[in-house]
């Protein structure tokens, strides 16, 4: 395993390349349930007719779990949206049409979004009476399947020169109502500072799929509160704000 | 607050990935993953001399050697 070109820096994982592979590897606290989770939910959408980078192999080197996937070549949607403001209407149209052909896909075995959302918000810092508010809401909240990355971003698709996008970092994926994964894509932009985005990325998707904003928006709350619980604190402080301005009926 | 270590070539060769496993190692060691981010770059133009860093909007050139010391001196002081 050559692990001498870095790729990409997380807090708690690096990314490096090797030739035709790429090397997830986890720092020594990673819990080995959440590495064979992520490979798991990984297999899981590999089995679709999605494209996303294959695994190879989970493993451990040094004490730390890794998993290695194949090489995708190209350059991420964010890069290009960096490098080319001109075409950014065009970008934000294919990233929405990836998402939707995304959510339209099948994966019954995944885990259930709506667990994952009631356990977060259980998990927060947020007083007994608001948790109660929000589980309720969540509970009342439509049941569907579509398959919801939960960190869909545009640094998380690489597009090559062909333009056929892959679809990357599957560690959040599960099934449920695709409004959330939107509400999450939102908030996501707004995290980033890309308000304007945030907004265009929302009406279009809307408008795509004849969706109401107001439905949308009703997610934003509880996602919000589900991602409160993890790590950045500046983020933390934010997500929150969103989480209270939600007004309980 | 968000460090940034540039991983393109001319810092690869400096000694970026000893950059980033000392700055991992050490934001764990100090249980400071909910308060710090590290992400990696590539090139910020800046690489005439170590491993180029940035904090807060501030360049660093840091070596394996120093990182430690960055760490206790500015890292560590400005939470």
């Amino acid at each position: 395993m050559n692990l001498d070109r870095i790729i990409a820096v997380r807090t708690s994982k690096t990314v490096f390349r090797d030739n035709d592979k790429v090397i997830k590897m986890f720092d020594q606290g990673y819990k080995k349930a959440d590495v064979l989770n992520e490979a798991l939910n990984q297999a899981r959408v590999e089995e679709t007719n999605l494209n996303i980078p294959k695994i190879l192999e989970v493993t451990t080197y040094e004490k730390r779990w890794a998993i290695v996937y194949n090489y995708v070549e190209g350059v991420t949607l964010a890069e290009e949206m960096e490098r080319h403001p001109e075409q950014l209407a065009e970008y934000l149209n294919l990233f929405v049409d990836l998402q939707i052909q995304m959510h339209n896909t099948k994966a019954p075995l995944l885990n259930a979004l709506r667990d994952k959302l009631d356990r977060q918000i259980e998990q927060s810092d947020l007083s007994a009476t608001i948790r109660y508010e929000l589980r309720m809401r969540l509970e009342s909240m439509p049941r569907h399947s579509k398959l919801c990355h939960g960190d869909f971003n545009p640094t998380n698709i690489i597009i090559n020169k062909q333009g056929e996008c892959t679809i990357l970092d599957w560690s959040h994926v599960t099934i449920g109502n695709a409004s959330a994964d939107v509400a999450r894509t939102y908030l996501l932009f707004w995290l980033e500072g890309k308000i304007d985005l945030a907004n265009q990325y929302l009406n279009l998707y809307c408008e795509k799929t004849n969706t109401s904003k107001k439905y949308i928006q009703q997610w934003l709350s509880i996602v919000a509160a589900a991602q409160s619980i993890k790590g950045k604190e500046e983020e933390r402080e934010f997500l929150l704000s969103w989480v209270n301005v939600v007004d309980y009926e | 607050m968000k460090i940034t270590v540039c991983i393109g070539s001319s810092c690869h060769l400096k000694g970026a990935r000893q950059v980033v496993e000392e700055l991992q190692y050490l934001v764990a060691k100090n249980n400071l993953k909910d308060k710090i981010e590290l992400a990696g770059t590539f090139c910020m133009g800046n690489c005439q001399n170590g491993v180029c860093v940035t904090m807060n909007n501030k360049n660093y050139s840091l070596s394996p050697t120093n990182t430690k010391t960055f760490f206790e001196e500015e890292v560590l002081t400005q939470i």
